[in-house]
């Protein structure tokens, strides 16, 4: 145990060299590395801190701004389903309004559609009808009717009006037209009633007329046939409360 | 046998001599200042650091935060002086697990070089944190007549340091000579490994003592 004063000099030398390389090279370095981590973990803290707060800052605003589009979004539907709303009403009016217009055109034209088949049925009716009473007296018509016509139309006559007798008594030429021959005993007593006050009475026949007779003189004509009670039936058939009942 | 590594000459010229201690020196220096080179050559801010680093910045973090904790002061002052006091002892008593190398440490030179280092560094930090008047005052306390026993006591701390430092070492490497002599089986592996905790206990206590030292030099205002 004995100390060697150059050693220990020497060592003395060593470690203040030993201090000098470890500073510069060990603790200045890390040190230094240490502070520039510390630091920079402050800055990324803050760093991340401000991000925090800007990110709060942003959702808030991102939140106040959702809830301002709810607000608006909920306005403009409001406002859309009024408007659609007061659309369909108006839509659903002019529907209205066109199918009450359509249906009553509709209704007009059945109504004119009816009327014509009406007239055309009625008219076709009347046609048939007057064809076939036509055709029933035609056939039904002999002696003892065509006697009756004669009589009735004498009758007639012996009752028209006083103007109308007097022209019938002026007219110098009488024409007697019948439907069906008229025998020797009716002609006598046709110009007995008509002989004071014609010339010459002159006899025809004309099939057209149904079941009657006509005469003319001076001009006018008066006659009595089943043809003109078939005109009225025709003109009743044809009047719009028969076109009712018939529809 | 020879346990002191001041009497192995390696070369000599008049009182000029290189022997073991100074080589084994120069050696675990130049393993802290090339290992420390090249480590902090490459050093990373950001994360992630390489381990090696990180080992030295655990190392600095400890010695700083040992010093700070002792002296209740800024360590940045202390820490080259505490941490190269620690990790030269730490590295010198760590080798001593290769074979053929004596740890200076082992030599009262080497540690007689360091408490004296420790010696003149007390009142320097001292009288620099403090100023010399007021450094000078503590020696007069409680009373002035403690005035001589506070001088011997500052050369007794700094002989104690020496010694207690060398005589762990020394008996260490002289325990496990004397049993490889005897057992050279197991036994003397596990005094070795009994030394590696010596030698890092004893790196540390040095090392706090020194700043336990400074730190009541240090703290002269407080005192008063």
């Amino acid at each position: 145990m004995e100390i060697d004063w150059f050693t220990t000099g020497a060592q003395i030398v060593n470690f203040l060299i030993l201090i000098g390389l470890l500073k510069k090279f060990l603790y200045r370095p890390i040190i230094n590395a240490m502070a520039a981590r510390e630091r920079n973990l402050v800055e990324q803290r803050q760093a991340v801190m401000d991000q925090r707060a800007q990110a709060e800052s942003l959702k808030q605003q991102y939140e106040a701004s959702l809830q301002g589009l709810h607000r608006e979004r909920e306005k403009v539907l409001s406002e859309a389903r009024a408007r659609a709303e007061a659309e369909k009403t108006e839509r659903l009016q002019h529907l209205d309004d066109e199918i009450r217009q359509k249906k009553n055109r509709f209704s007009e034209q059945m109504r004119q559609e009816q009327q014509e088949l009406g007239t055309a049925v009625g008219r076709a009716i009347a046609d048939k009808a007057l064809r076939l009473g036509g055709k029933i007296l035609a056939g039904l018509a002999d002696q003892t009717l065509e006697q009756r016509i004669v009589e009735q139309f004498l009758r007639q006559l012996s009752n028209l009006p006083g103007p109308e007798r007097a022209a019938l008594g002026q007219s110098r030429t009488v024409t007697v037209i019948t439907s069906f021959p008229v025998d020797e005993t009716l002609r006598q007593r046709i110009k007995d009633r008509l002989n004071n006050a014609a010339d010459a009475i002159q006899f025809e026949q004309d099939a057209r007329l149904i079941c009657g007779i006509a005469l003319e003189a001076g001009g006018r004509s008066w006659e009595w046939n089943i043809e003109r009670y078939l005109a009225e039936l025709d003109a009743d058939l044809l009047t719009p409360a028969d076109h009712e009942q018939l529809t | 046998m020879i346990n002191n590594p001041d009497q192995i000459i390696l070369w000599q010229y008049g009182f000029v001599k290189i022997n073991a201690t100074l080589a084994f020196t120069w050696l675990v220096m130049a393993l802290l200042t090339v290992g420390s080179f090249l480590i902090t050559r490459r050093l990373s801010i950001d994360a992630p650091i390489s381990r090696f680093q990180n080992l030295l910045e655990v190392i600095v973090f400890f010695v700083n935060k040992q010093i700070h904790e002792i002296g209740q002061q800024n360590p940045a002052r202390y820490l080259p002086l505490i941490g190269t006091l620690f990790l030269f002892i730490f590295l010198s008593n760590l080798l001593a697990v290769v074979p053929g190398y004596l740890p200076p440490t082992g030599s009262l030179s080497t540690t007689t070089a360091l408490a004296i280092c420790v010696f003149v560094a007390v009142p320097a930090y001292g009288i620099s944190q403090v100023g010399l008047w007021r450094y000078l005052k503590q020696y007069a306390r409680p009373s002035v007549f403690m005035l001589p026993f506070n001088i011997i006591g500052e050369f007794s701390r700094t002989l104690a340091l020496a010694v207690r430092l060398y005589g762990n070492i020394m008996s260490g490497t002289v325990v496990a000579g004397i049993l490889i002599s005897l057992t050279p089986f197991f036994f003397p592996v596990v005094m070795q490994v009994l030394g590696l905790l010596t030698g890092s206990i004893q790196a540390y206590i040095f090392s706090i003592l020194a700043m336990v030292y400074i730190a009541s030099a240090t703290s002269g205002d407080q005192a008063d």
